[in-house]
C-alpha cells in the first residue's frame, strides 16, 4: 500500500515590529511543526531590508518516515510590494538520494519569466497582483488588528496557478485565548482564505508576531508554533 | 510565506485512513458499492467520475454527507468532454523527452498499453518508500523510487505520451489492513484513462488489479502545479471524515 502525499500550505505571517508600529518589520522567527499534535519538524521565516527592496526567507524541514523535505521560499519585492522575484527550493533526500525540484519566477511590471520541470515560459498577467510577503502583515500592522479587517489581494503563487494571481484573504476575527506549550495566551484570531477557501487559522500578538498557525484538512491537524 | 508541506505515511503522525462503520465482507463480493462520507465541512463534496456516481448530497450542519455508488457499473461509457486537456503537457509530465518518449513506446508495442503502463511503472518504482511530494516524471524515472503519487504521475506521463486520454486522481483505496488496521481507506493517488472506447481505472502500485469499487475520488489533479484549486478545494473540505458502507 503506497501513502498519499498531500502538499499543504501554510502561511506564517510572522512578521515583527518592535519599536516601528506600522514599519515593515524585520527579523527572524522560529517555529516548531507538528502534525497531529507530534514533532514533525522545524520552521524559520525571516524579514530583511536589504536596499530598497525587501527579501522574505522561509525555511521549512519536515521528517516523513524514510525521505526528508525541506522548503527554502526567497521572496523579493520592493518597498512598495511590487514582486521582483520569488524562488522556491525543493530537497528530497532519501537515503544517499537527493531530488531538487526548484521554481523561478522573475517578475517585470506585468510579465513574469517562469522556470520551473526545467523550462522557461514568459506569462503576461493581465491585472494588478503582488506576491505573498509582507504587505498583509504590513497592512494588519496599519490597521492595527482590528476586529472585522479584511485585508485581499491577487497573489502570484506558481505552485497553485501559473497564469493567474489567486485571490488571498486575511479577516480579523478578534482576541481569543490559546494554548501555546502549554501556557495560555490572548492572541489575534485571524483567518486566511486562499480562492475563497478557508484554510488556515493564525494566531498573532499585538505586534504581529505570529505565535501559531494551523491548518487542517484530510482529517489531519498541522501546527506551526513559535519556539 | 507559502509552505508547502508534504504529509506522508508516517502513521505515529500523519492520519492516512479513514475507518468504516457498518463494514460488512458482502463489499468484497460486489462490483458495484454504496458508500455515504460526511465531513464536519459545509464545502465538502465529491466528485463524478467514471467510477463512481454521487447519489446524494446533504447539508448536515456545520458539516456535508455525500453518498456515492463506486464502481464499474458507474463507468458510462461516454468519451471525455475534454480531450485536450486529458493530453497536455505539463511541468510534471515532460512528454517530449527522450527518457518519457522511450519509455512510452515500448508500453505501446504492447497488446494492452494501458496495463503495460501499470507494468512498467510498478517496475521501474522499485523503490517504493513514502514520503515523497509530487515529483516529476523524469525525476521518477531516474531516481526509481516513489509512492502512489508517482505511480500516477509516471503513468500519466507515459499515457499522455501515446495519445492516450488520461488523468491523475486523488482520494482513497479500500485495504483489508493497513499497517494493523482492518477494513479501512487509505489516502491514495492513482490515473484513469479512455481507452478504445471505453474507462480504464489505472493503478501502478497494483497492476491489472480491477475492483473499481475500491476507489473513492475526492478530486482531479491536473499536474500542472503542485496545488492546484481544484485539489486544493477538495482536500481543505476533508475534515474529521466518516465512511459508512451500505449494504
Amino acid at each position: 500500500m503506497k501513502a498519499y502525499i498531500l502538499s499543504l500550505i501554510i502561511m506564517i505571517s510572522g512578521c515583527a515590529c518592535k519599536g516601528a508600529p506600522g514599519a515593515i518589520p524585520v527579523g527572524t522567527w522560529d517555529y516548531d511543526i507538528l502534525i497531529n499534535g507530534v514533532d514533525a519538524g522545524e520552521a524559520r521565516t525571516s524579514v530583511r531590508a536589504d536596499k530598497n527592496r525587501y527579501v522574505s526567507v522561509s525555511y521549512m524541514t519536515i521528517e516523513a518516515g524514510e525521505v526528508v523535505n525541506s522548503y527554502t521560499q526567497t521572496l523579493t519585492e520592493t518597498v512598495d510590494f511590487k514582486p521582483v522575484s520569488l524562488k522556491i527550493e525543493n530537497r528530497i533526500i532519501h537515503g544517499s538520494k537527493t531530488e531538487n525540484i526548484d521554481t523561478v519566477a522573475v517578475f517585470n511590471d506585468n510579465t513574469v519569466k517562469l522556470t520551473a520541470g526545467g523550462s522557461t515560459r514568459t506569462i503576461t498577467i493581465d491585472k494588478p497582483f503582488v506576491l505573498d510577503g509582507a504587505i498583509y502583515m504590513s497592512e494588519l500592522v496599519r490597521r492595527k488588528f482590528r476586529k472585522g479587517t479584511e485585508i485581499s489581494f491577487s497573489v502570484y503563487e506558481p505552485t497553485v496557478e501559473t497564469d493567474e494571481p489567486i485571490s488571498v484573504k486575511l479577516l480579523v476575527l478578534g482576541e481569543k485565548q490559546v494554548e501555546i506549550n502549554g501556557e495560555p495566551r490572548t492572541l489575534v484570531h485571524v483567518v486566511e482564505s486562499i480562492a475563497g477557501i478557508k484554510n488556515i487559522d493564525i494566531y498573532v500578538d499585538d505586534e504581529g508576531i505570529t505565535h501559531k498557525a494551523v491548518i487542517t484538512m484530510l482529517n489531519n491537524s498541522l501546527e506551526l508554533v513559535l519556539k | 510565506m507559502l509552505f508547502f508541506i508534504p504529509l506522508t505515511a508516517s502513521a505515529e503522525r500523519f492520519g492516512e485512513t479513514v475507518s468504516i462503520s457498518s463494514f460488512s465482507p458482502s463489499f468484497h463480493e460486489e462490483s458495484v458499492s454504496r458508500f455515504t462520507l460526511e465531513s464536519a465541512s459545509g464545502d465538502f463534496s465529491l466528485v463524478d467520475t467514471p467510477f463512481q456516481k454521487k447519489i446524494k448530497s446533504v447539508a448536515s450542519a456545520p458539516g456535508a454527507a455525500v453518498t456515492v455508488e463506486t464502481g464499474t457499473a458507474s463507468a458510462a461509457a461516454s468519451p471525455p468532454a475534454d480531450t485536450a486537456s486529458m493530453l497536455r503537457d505539463t511541468r510534471f509530465l515532460a512528454l517530449t523527452a527522450p527518457e518519457i518518449t522511450a519509455a512510452a513506446r515500448s508500453c505501446a508495442a504492447s497488446d494492452d498499453p494501458v496495463y503495460a503502463v501499470e507494468k512498467f511503472v510498478d517496475r521501474t518504482i522499485e523503490s517504493k518508500i513514502t514520503g515523497i511530494p509530487l515529483l516529476p516524471a523524469l525525476n521518477i524515472l531516474k531516481s526509481r523510487c516513489g509512492d502512489c503519487t508517482e505511480h500516477a504521475v509516471l503513468s500519466v506521463a507515459l499515457l499522455r505520451a501515446q495519445k492516450i486520454p488520461s488523468r491523475a486522481v486523488v482520494g482513497m483505496i479500500y485495504a483489508d489492513e493497513y499497517r494493523g488496521e482492518k477494513n479501512v481507506f487509505v489516502f491514495h493517488m492513482w490515473a484513469e484513462a479512455w481507452f478504445r472506447g471505453r474507462w480504464r481505472l489505472v493503478d501502478a502500485t497494483r497492476p491489472g488489479a480491477r475492483k473499481s469499487n475500491a476507489y473513492i475520488a475526492f478530486a482531479y489533479h491536473s499536474l500542472e502545479t503542485e496545488t492546484p484549486l481544484a485539489y486544493l478545494r477538495a482536500v481543505s473540505a476533508i475534515q474529521n471524515l466518516k465512511v459508512r458502507y451500505l449494504k
